[in-house]
């Protein structure tokens, strides 16, 4: 494979890897605080049909994509009273979440564009600079800032704090819900901005099954990355970059099946979140509920 | 799952019509159709021609007609069963998932038709189950011989969906149709494992770009989509499937190889209807029948497929007709 080969690999990696990587910006956030957003799937197709909808009517990307931030600050909500405040199960009300958004969102999607009509599409931001789209430049700066507020704000420091230890943020004078729903409004949020990268920086339109696991994907990053925003944001290029490979591979090597490539970036997945390589040290209290005074068991 | 008749809500009629006084007269009984899907019917191809066919099916032969979308793999067999223990007398499993499922189960139903919309399974058979011959292999072998004519010569390559033996076999016919047209043609391909993503799609594309290949051909559905989105921006050609995709990437579709899944289904629903009693076997409609070449109403973007790549074309179906392109051997047959 010569140098345009591996370039192509590690753009389309990169590529591929962005979405991945805006969902779990804020996912690393919402299980920093210890809240372990399983809906983020739904939260993706939320976003994708919103900005979808949004985009085609005003033919604008830009408000397309802003249109998503208060869907997710609606959806945070409804998921703050299951996972935060009614201490509910966060893998069930996730579940149930993705569920309820794919009926949302298919629904949603059938009253815009009936069956029968031809469907409507919207104009992808095409713009590059190096042969990198540029929406690809503020997410990476974005993972940059995300990192720096995680790891080296009081604001960061609050979140772990209450994700590692919520008897001693409370009595340390934190209000741990409250810090645990900014958390949640974060991955929220990523997750909503992930689904509106996909329909205006690379697809264009919207079906059901737009969002194809990039959401689980996301919480799988986050473990590879071991919750911390750069490490993250890596994992998930890094994965892109083996789906990419799987792509090359198949083209340039033929004869071998293509069910050994197409299991590489899912080898990958698994082995870096099995705990083989590396300490893995989640946050204490991930997907344990809190209520003021008391931890629920 | 518009129309779906649940199985409680069918038990507690069927009770209520048993009690004195509630009891009437059994009306004319009305011939029941479902259709199973394992993706949305707003796929703008694949599933959304089948509902269509369904549709239509309701309207002019005045069936009942249900449906069920988004069924997952691990779901068929309950779905199907569902629809079965409620008295469905034809069921329609949409794609190659429902083969093995179907025999399965049929013959806990041996007076009610079962019709899946792929091939069938080598070595399987059964008394009510039908199955389609959909005519992929000849029809990618000239597909590949179309996109090859129409390349500017750097490569053609074949981007299919899920990993089974009937893509990888079609993806191989499509390189030995463009090697057969243009010898010593680069023609590849990617499976790209998977139906439903059109990221995957767009950035497949990427990769055969890199490779120098400027003709595309996909079976891939949603993740088609992709394809054709990534062709546009890397300014190729492109070949649609299923519907005229004309609209999803304006200056990259050459034609799209459309698939006459309406009148399938219709046809399948209206053969059940007249029949006696369920059959088994697999049916084999000609290539034609189920197939056309389509860009708006013609068979091809005059921008992309000047007038003499179109004759070149012709006269290659009209050469393969008259057997002088025998096709190579394929090995298994799935």
């Amino acid at each position: 494979m010569h140098n345009g080969v591996i370039l192509t690999i590690i753009l389309t990696g990169l590529r591929l890897g962005v979405p991945v990587m805006l969902a779990a910006m804020g996912e690393v956030f919402g299980e920093s605080a210890g809240v372990l957003n399983v809906g983020l799937e739904g939260m993706l197709l939320l976003g994708g049909i919103t900005s979808f909808m949004v985009a085609a009517s005003t033919h604008s990307a830009l408000l397309g994509t802003l249109a998503v931030i208060p869907v997710a600050l609606l959806a945070a909500e409804l998921l703050g009273v299951y996972y935060i405040r009614l201490g509910a199960s966060q893998i069930v009300t996730g579940i149930v979440f993705n569920l309820l958004s794919l009926g949302v969102a298919s629904y949603a999607y059938r009253l815009y564009c009936p069956p029968g009509t031809l469907a409507a599409r919207i104009q992808t931001v095409e713009t590059t600079l190096w042969g990198i789209p540029l929406p690809v430049f503020p997410v990476i700066a974005l993972c940059v800032i995300m990192h720096l507020v995680l790891m080296h704000s009081r604001f960061g420091m609050a979140v772990r704090a209450v994700g590692e230890a919520p008897a001693a943020a409370e009595a340390a004078g934190l209000d741990v819900t409250r810090v645990r729903m900014a958390a949640l409004r974060l991955s929220c949020i990523g997750g909503a901005l992930a689904g509106a990268y996909l329909i205006v920086c690379q697809i264009g339109l919207f079906r059901d099954s737009i969002v194809q696991g990039q959401g689980f994907s996301a919480l799988a990053v986050v473990i590879f990355g071991r919750w911390r925003p750069l490490a993250v944001g890596c994992a998930a290029v890094l994965l892109g970059c083996l789906d990419a490979l799987q792509f090359s591979l198949q083209a340039y090597v033929p004869g071998l099946p293509p069910q050994v490539f197409l299991a590489l970036p899912y080898l990958a997945a698994a082995l870096a979140t099995s705990g083989l390589f590396g300490r893995m040290h989640q946050p204490a209290a991930l997907t344990i509920p809190w209520m003021a005074g008391r931890r629920v068991q | 799952m518009s129309g779906f008749l649940s199985r409680r809500l069918f038990l507690g009629a069927s009770v209520l019509s048993g009690l004195p006084g509630v009891a009437r007269a059994a009306p004319a009984r009305v011939f029941r159709v479902a259709l199973v899907m394992t993706s949305s019917i707003a796929d703008g191809g694949w599933n959304h021609l089948a509902f269509l066919g369904l549709r239509q099916a309701r309207d002019d032969l005045g069936v009942h007609v249900a449906y069920a979308e988004n069924v997952a793999q691990a779901e068929i067999t309950e779905v199907t069963r569902g629809y079965a223990d409620d008295g469905y007398d034809l069921i329609l499993g949409h794609g190659f998932q429902f083969g093995s499922a179907f025999i399965e189960i049929c013959q806990e139903y041996p007076h009610q038709q079962f019709f899946v919309t792929s091939y069938a399974p080598a070595g399987e058979a059964a008394a009510n189950v039908r199955f389609i011959d959909l005519a992929y292999y000849d029809l990618a072998f000239d597909t590949g011989a179309l996109a090859a004519l129409i390349s500017a010569g750097g490569g053609v390559a074949f981007i299919g969906g899920q990993d089974n033996p009937a893509q990888k076999r079609v993806m191989q016919t499509f390189q030995d149709g463009a090697r057969a047209a243009r010898p010593g043609m680069l023609a590849t391909g990617i499976i790209t494992g998977d139906y439903n993503n059109a990221s995957r799609g767009r950035e497949a594309v990427e990769s055969l770009v890199a490779k120098g290949v400027d003709v595309i051909w996909h079976t891939s559905d949603v993740t088609g989509l992709g394809v054709l989105q990534g062709a546009q921006v890397a300014g190729i050609k492109a070949i649609g499937c299923y519907t005229d995709q004309s609209s999803m990437a304006p200056a990259a579709v050459a034609t799209s190889t459309v698939l006459q899944l309406a009148w399938m289904v219709h046809t399948v629903i209206a053969d059940t209807l007249a029949q006696a009693a369920p059959t088994g076997g697999e049916w084999k409609p000609a290539l034609e029948q189920l197939w056309a070449y389509d860009w708006k109403g013609q068979m091809f973007n005059p921008a992309l497929v000047s007038a003499p790549m179109q004759a070149g074309f012709a006269t290659f179906r009209h050469d393969e007709h008259a057997g002088l392109y025998p096709r190579p051997a394929q090995g298994d047959t799935p």
